[in-house]
């Protein structure tokens, strides 16, 4: 017995060493299999989230003319959409407010007060929180396309999965033959493009092609752009296509985003539910 | 006689270059291979007279303040506390008997230019080699994890240099 205490005196250091490694890797596994940050230890609580906001209140100065850039063609792409439908000639008149039409996506706008873009474990912290409505599991879209999913709320602030982290999964499709792939982020990849996988070979996909969600999941409307295809490299032995993308969003200047709420998640939650039983 | 104050306050100040300058820069092309991590530079310098255990703890609530403003709780304290582990045999292996004066940090000046550059260059490469490990947590890019860690561990080492002649000017 003495013995024992003796090591444990002789080694006091060693141990503690130990047991906080120990410790931060539990944490580590903990959220990296979860994808649950607690409000609490994360940026997404008050005082680290006012203190993002403070320092994107500052820089956002410098990044004016890139913000207007995005939002004006934002707003040309909304117009040419707009003015696109009054031309279509039709019989009868179809009114938006109608019964038979139901808003199903509502989109709310907030800043990104802080994005990450340097490691592999990249997150985002939106200023919108609990308050208005965030929650978890919710899409988040920018001017030019795709940005990520929530993953945790505080009260103030909630932080994203951007698709720029090794642990982001989406099913995505092609375009132009309507095929299904999984958008993943993969060791190869930088911060400005993505890889798409699960294609199958007999697909035709040329560079330039368009690359945008499938809406499957419901946490995105159908046809949200993600990026253009730049590579295409059959993967050998399978029967899949390996396609590289280049991400819409530039994630090194990002400063507006719409978090999406579909208001029938929970149908087809219930629908997807009697599925698997 | 340690003064806990000016060194939390340095640690503040370095925290907040690396969270809102350096980990903000964007160097296009280049961005993978810069993203060199200074918040080590309190626990690399400070003198060695203090105590192994304490010196842990205080590594683990640096690590855990830059997780907090990361979103990645455990990634930086492992990193951070394995520093600090490392710091008294790499200091007793580099230097003979008496190499250092353990009551003064280990500035330029109090150990020279060239052990200072080795030494720190040496704690910098573990800091960052362990980081982006676990942080990959694979082994099948060892070679591109050497690469990216020593380029940023230079750049983290001028870094150092540059806040040691600043905090010169201040006093």
């Amino acid at each position: 017995m003495q013995n024992i205490i003796r090591l444990i005196q002789n080694n006091s250091n060693l141990l503690l060493f130990l047991f906080i490694q120990i410790i931060s890797f539990a944490l580590i596994f903990n959220w990296r299999n979860t994808l649950h940050h607690s409000s609490f230890l994360s940026s997404s609580n008050y005082i680290l989230g006012s203190a993002l906001e403070l320092n994107s209140n500052v820089s956002s100065y410098f990044n004016l003319a890139d913000i207007n850039k995005g939002l004006v063609e934002e707003n040309e792409d909304l117009k040419s959409k707009l003015h696109n439908q009054e031309i279509i000639l039709s019989n009868d008149f179809v009114f938006l407010g109608d019964s038979v039409y139901k808003k199903q996506y509502k989109f709310l706008h907030t800043k990104i007060i802080s994005s990450q873009f340097k490691n592999r474990e990249n997150f985002l912290i939106l200023n919108q929180g609990r308050k208005t409505g965030v929650k978890q599991n919710m899409g988040v879209i920018g001017n030019y396309g795709l940005i990520g999913v929530v993953v945790s709320v505080g009260k103030y602030y909630s932080s994203v999965l951007p698709v720029i982290n090794s642990n982001f999964e989406l099913a995505v499709r092609h375009k132009e033959s309507n095929s299904f792939g999984i958008l993943k982020w993969s060791k190869n990849d930088n911060w400005l493009s993505a890889t798409v996988e699960d294609i199958p070979s007999y697909v035709n996909i040329k560079i330039g092609d368009v690359i945008e969600t499938s809406g499957a999941s419901g946490i995105f409307p159908k046809g949200v752009l993600v990026g253009k295809v730049i590579k295409v490299l059959p993967i050998e032995a399978t029967q899949f296509l390996e396609v590289k993308i280049s991400i819409a969003e530039d994630y090194a200047s990002i400063y507006n985003a719409y978090v999406v709420k579909n208001q029938n998640l929970k149908d087809l939650q219930l629908i997807n539910n009697v599925e698997d039983d | 006689m340690i003064n806990f104050f000016s060194k939390g306050l340095l640690f503040f100040v370095v925290l907040f270059i690396q969270i809102f300058f350096i980990d903000k820069i964007d160097l296009g092309e280049l961005n993978y291979f810069f993203a060199p991590i200074i918040y080590g530079l309190i626990i690399i310098t400070i003198q060695p007279s203090i105590d192994l255990w304490i010196l842990m703890l205080i590594a683990f609530l640096m690590g855990l303040s830059v997780d907090l403003f990361r979103n990645t709780i455990g990634l930086n304290i492992s990193a951070l506390v394995m520093v600090a582990f490392f710091k008294y045999p790499i200091l007793n292996f580099l230097f003979p008997r008496d190499g250092y004066d353990p009551l003064k940090d280990l500035t330029p000046i109090n150990i020279g230019w060239n052990n200072y550059f080795f030494y720190v260059f040496i704690m910098l490469f573990i800091h960052h080699f362990w980081f982006l490990l676990i942080e990959d947590f694979h082994f099948n890019q060892l070679f591109y994890l050497f690469l990216k860690a020593m380029i940023n561990s230079i750049v983290a080492l001028f870094v150092f240099v540059l806040f040691y002649f600043l905090s010169r000017k201040i006093k």
